[in-house]
């Protein structure tokens, strides 16, 4: 007796987008809107001001199994930036899907590694009792300033919390 | 604990059982009760570290965390 729940990206076009499994995944930033993980579109290294990766939009989403409701969704970091000196990353809640575009700047976002276990974002109260998308998207943007250093990063950890009765 | 596994029953006496993997957490009817379990899913971790479920019980405002490992008598609202 237990939901099945996923956290998955959403890739193209506003009104079908592509859905991709990403927990237990990884989330790749890049100069392109797809949920590839590989080195195509990299994200390149500004000799001045900042590279703007595309939108990274995740959401939940409920695909089946056995439950009464879902609540009290939440996201939130570790609270420590570890991509290193000239690397960002941003994140803001959003309800409705846009088709991911690049980036030009953090207004309106928010430094993600504010998110933490003890001040979470909140992505939406519920009760959820039904399968599908729930709650707000999270919003992330990687931005590459000129002080960065060039190569493949050490990953990141996010999470996506629910309560599950 | 395995985030695949857990089960909530309602007693007739009003007592709420949470369960999973082995653990089992009774909160009794002597107040404001609640039981749930709290689940984290992580982008960026693979492997059964990806998802993690708390079982979580409550009486008036007081909460036990259960987790594979420890158990947390707090007030605070905790996340996994």
């Amino acid at each position: 007796m237990v939901a099945t729940v996923r956290v998955v990206e959403k890739n193209g076009s506003s009104t079908s987008p592509t859905l991709t499994q990403k927990d237990g995944g990884t989330v790749r930033f890049k100069n392109a809107d797809d949920a590839n993980v590989d080195l195509n579109n990299p994200m390149v290294i500004p000799s001045s001001g900042s590279d703007w990766s595309f939108e990274k939009w995740l959401r939940l989403e409920i695909t089946g199994g056995t439950f009464t409701e879902i609540t009290n969704l939440k996201f939130y970091t570790d609270g420590q930036n570890n991509f290193g000196t000239g690397v960002n990353l941003w994140a803001k809640n959003v309800a409705t899907y846009a088709t991911p575009a690049e980036g030009t700047g953090s207004t309106g976002y928010t430094d993600a590694f504010t998110y933490t276990s003890s001040a979470p974002l909140n992505l939406g109260a519920g009760p959820y009792t039904a399968t599908g998308e729930i709650g707000d998207h999270v919003v992330m943007l990687l931005e590459v300033q000129s002080s960065a250093s060039s190569g493949v990063l050490s990953g990141e950890t996010v999470t996506f919390s629910y309560d599950e009765i | 604990m395995d985030a695949s596994k857990y089960n909530r029953i309602v007693h007739e006496d009003g007592s709420i059982q949470v369960d999973g993997d082995g653990v089992k957490l009774l909160v009794m009817n002597d107040g404001q009760a609640k039981a749930f379990s709290r689940v984290g899913l992580r982008v960026g971790v693979r492997g059964p570290e990806s998802a993690v479920r708390w079982l979580v019980g409550e009486l008036n405002g007081v909460r036990v965390y259960v987790s594979p490992e420890a158990v947390i008598l707090t007030t605070q609202d905790l996340y996994p």
